[in-house]
């Protein structure tokens, strides 16, 4: 009998995905790029070069303002890093996430990053990948499991595309969108990301996100002042997260009248840093290059590292748009590079060189504030291109895992929606348990 | 998937209305569509921001050269950080950066940022020898040695003034300020290899192998710059001083006097030019020489180291001293007749006797040498035992 070419041509409910899981890979990997070369272009267009002192004081400021109005009146879930977003939408939300929230994402995100606040790219981007996979979702008609799943697949490539890191981006989708490293969607969230990174290295080239000598651990007493550094990461990502908390409280007690005004609140703060420490502003990759390549001193690295975690509490609290990925790596850094230097000093025994420690802070901070350990040693691994100094960095996460579970029990990203009146459950099996 | 499509409302078939197979397909097209015309978009958006990075990187690099040449070394520094961090492959930033660390005195930062650039440039003679000359100011030879070596006979950049000569020029200079004569000795001689026909050049050779103590390299570089610039005073009179040290009175004498004439100014040159002269007109045992002028020599010589040495006694007044055996034999052998003197054992002995004289009169009254003392001692250096 001869089939119906209508049937013949149908694509069958798993090609389909899988199709989808591609495009939306490269889709997903492109909004990335385009995202960090936005943030880019608009940072040069609004401090040009070497700006002056009144310029770094005003354009946060003035352009929070702004933000804060777009915030308030049409982009009011473009709030934040995104991640906590993107949970939701996959475990509460079938998945659902609206395209306003996607470009109020992007426009904010570019607006508030490229203006000097302390804040990263990377958790925008995650829910703008999600976003985008949930629009395309929407408009083929995926069944409601299948719209659920093909979020995590558009936060995986985002995150891929932005960090450079697709095995990391895969984790971290499982660890902390998903909340199960058990998850059937292993296959898709690969698949997309190493769409993502393939689109992504065409455009930008193969470059490492950092430039790190090939470090290594000298001798084995050096664990020790690893362990050290991990202690102090977790009593700084204690720190940050009690901190970002306190603070994003006071202002959600603020009158709802004065909503609209925080994020010009917070600009105005970050305007008043900006003038004594430019370096804090947006992302700040290139002061974590430094540090990881030996090229500041302790007490600017030590300053640094508590400047940007005052300044990122604040543009966070305030309601700005943007993520703390990047922020928790750069505070890192400047405080395992301060911990390098000073225990060339003061140990007894051989020490590796300040950037070691600088590589191992990252990944330190980057465990004990967003709680994802597995993803931490990997993004490492991944965005420096070296695997030589694995034991230490393994450390120094435990520990600085387990002094913030121990001083802050919930995890930030959970905390956070609890505070927005949402409640999360891990392992995730949420979609009983939303609220109303 | 959630089944068919409705039917449309009005009967015109619409992009809704589409059955399902078909729908699924052409929205997957039209997302394909989209991906191209987004991946084209990025793509010239990341040309337009490379671009500007590189303008950036350009406009911090010359306002942190601007800015150190102002003598703001800390604020030209920091620009060009900033110009590094917007190109951080470009090695004309790198090593900008590097070398105004280095004139910080901030090695520890400058030799990070090279080793950084040559990773991934391992054989680049700029890097390894901006990393040589740090090296050589932390003082650490093996080091120093090893990048010096890898400058050499690296990769040359299009565009960058590469000479291996002036490399190893500042090794050797290098080695000798750090006091590795023997290493500097084989550099040398590499260098002789490398010099070109320019009398500078050579010139700068024979100065630096007299630094080292290469005499006879010293010799052979002055004598080449000589060669090439006939009218050069400094390498005559090189080549003078080598021949002098050398004990080659011959060329000595010719070459310092050519000097001289030449215009070099050294007092010292002339003097020299007086010993050598002496030497080669009061030898005794010179070749080729008469047996009777043999004998008058050595008797010249012999009234002469008597004569200076009775005047020093008598200056340091320690004329109470009783004359020694030595003195004895030689106030014998100057009363001694012509044809005595002839002997070749006398000749010998008296040789080796006005050495040592001479050499007393040295010990007791330095001031006392005169140019015929100094080549009388020189004459006996000649002849140990009274070699012939």
């Amino acid at each position: 009998m001869k089939v119906p070419w209508r049937q013949e041509w149908r694509l069958t409910g798993g090609q389909l995905f899988f199709a989808l899981t591609v495009v939306i890979g490269i889709l997903a990997g492109l909004a990335a790029v385009l995202f960090a070369l936005t943030i880019d272009a608009a940072r040069e267009g609004f401090f040009g070069i070497a700006p002056s002192p009144w310029r770094r004081f005003l354009i946060p400021s003035v352009v929070s303002i702004f933000t804060g109005i777009l915030l308030a009146k049409f982009f009011n879930d473009a709030r934040g890093s995104g991640v906590p977003q993107t949970t939701v939408a996959y475990q509460l939300r079938d998945g659902v996430i609206s395209p306003r929230v996607t470009i109020g994402k992007f426009l904010t995100g570019v607006l508030c990053i490229g203006s000097g606040h302390s804040m990263g790219r990377e958790g925008p981007s995650v829910q703008i990948g999600a976003g985008l996979a949930s629009w395309a979702g929407q408009w083929l008609r995926l069944s409601p499991s299948q719209m659920r799943n093909i979020v995590p697949v558009g936060a995986s490539a985002a995150l891929a595309a932005a960090f450079n890191t697709p095995i990391a981006a895969v984790l971290f989708s499982l660890e902390e969108v998903i909340g199960d490293m058990n998850a059937p969607l292993l296959g898709s969230t690969v698949v997309a990301s190493v769409s993502a990174v393939i689109v992504e290295r065409s455009i930008l080239g193969n470059e490492p996100l950092f430039h790190v000598p090939g470090y290594q651990m000298v001798h084995p007493s050096e664990l020790a002042a690893y362990a050290a550094l991990g202690i102090i990461g977790g009593v700084a990502s204690v720190a940050f997260c009690k901190g970002l908390l306190s603070l994003r409280l006071r202002f959600q007690k603020l009158p709802e009248t004065t909503r609209m005004w925080q994020p010009a609140m917070g600009g105005l703060a970050i305007g008043l840093i900006l003038i004594f420490f430019p370096q804090v502003a947006g992302v700040g990759y290139q002061h974590i290059d430094q540090a990881l390549n030996g090229g500041l001193l302790w007490p600017t690295m030590a300053m640094l590292g508590v400047v940007k975690l005052g300044a990122t509490i604040i543009s966070y609290s305030s309601g700005n748009a943007g993520g703390i990925f990047a922020p928790s790596l750069y505070i890192g850094a400047m405080l395992g590079g301060t911990v390098g230097i000073l225990a060339q000093y003061i140990a007894p025994f051989p020490i590796a060189e300040p950037g070691a420690y600088a590589l191992v802070g990252m990944g330190a901070l980057f465990a004990g504030i967003i709680r994802a350990p597995l993803t931490s040693v990997f993004m490492i691994f991944e965005i420096t291109q070296d695997y030589q100094i694995l034991v230490p960095l393994m450390v120094a996460n435990m520990l600085s895992l387990a002094i913030s579970r121990r001083y802050q029990p919930e995890p930030i990203y959970r905390a956070l929606l609890r505070q927005d009146g949402i409640v999360l459950k891990s392992g995730g099996t949420n979609k009983a348990s939303s609220p109303a | 998937m959630r089944g068919e499509s409705d039917p449309p409302a009005d009967g015109k078939p619409t992009f809704r209305s589409l059955p399902l197979p078909q729908r699924e397909i052409s929205l997957l097209i039209v997302l394909c569509v989209l991906c191209a015309i987004t991946f084209g978009a990025t793509r010239r958006m990341a040309s337009w921001s490379r671009g500007r990075r590189a303008e950036a990187a350009a406009e911090w690099f010359a306002r942190g050269e601007a800015l150190t040449q102002a003598g703001q070394l800390d604020a030209g520094i920091a620009a060009l950080r900033e110009a590094m961090a917007e190109e951080r492959q470009n090695p004309i930033y790198v090593l900008g950066l590097a070398r105004r660390l280095t004139e910080a005195k901030r090695h520890d930062e400058a030799t990070q940022l090279l080793l950084q650039l040559r990773r991934g440039q391992p054989d680049d003679v700029e890097v390894n020898y901006g990393l040589a000359r740090l090296a050589a100011l932390n003082g650490d030879e093996a080091e120093a040695v090893r990048y010096y070596n890898y400058a050499m006979y690296g990769l040359v950049r299009i565009g960058v003034d590469y000479n291996r000569r002036e490399i190893r020029t500042e090794l050797i200079n290098f080695l000798l300020d750090e006091g590795a004569q023997q290493e500097a000795r084989i550099e040398l001689e590499a260098l002789g290899r490398e010099l070109p026909d320019e009398p500078e050049a050579n010139l700068q050779a024979a100065q630096l192998a007299d630094r080292a103590g290469d005499t006879r390299r010293s010799l052979e570089f002055y004598g080449r710059t000589a060669a090439l610039d006939p009218t050069h005073a400094g390498a005559a009179a090189g080549v003078g001083n080598a021949a002098f040290v050398l004990r080659d009175f011959t060329t000595a004498s010719r070459e310092m006097a050519r000097a001289i004439s030449l215009g070099a100014d050294a007092p010292r040159l002339a003097t020299r030019l007086e010993v050598s002269q002496l030497v080669q007109n009061s030898d005794p045992l010179a070749p080729r020489v008469a047996s009777a002028v043999r004998a008058r020599r050595l008797r010249a010589g012999l009234v002469n180291a008597a004569s200076g040495y009775d005047a020093c006694v008598a200056e340091s007044d320690a004329d109470q001293e009783s004359p020694d055996a030595t003195q004895v034999e030689l106030r014998a052998l100057t009363r001694g007749r012509q044809s005595s003197l002839q002997d070749p054992d006398v000749l010998a002995r008296g040789v080796t006797l006005i050495g040592e004289v001479t050499a007393a009169i040295q010990a007791r009254c330095p001031t006392r040498l005169t140019p015929l003392d100094q080549a009388w001692q020189l004459i006996a250096e000649l002849h140990p035992g009274g070699d012939r």
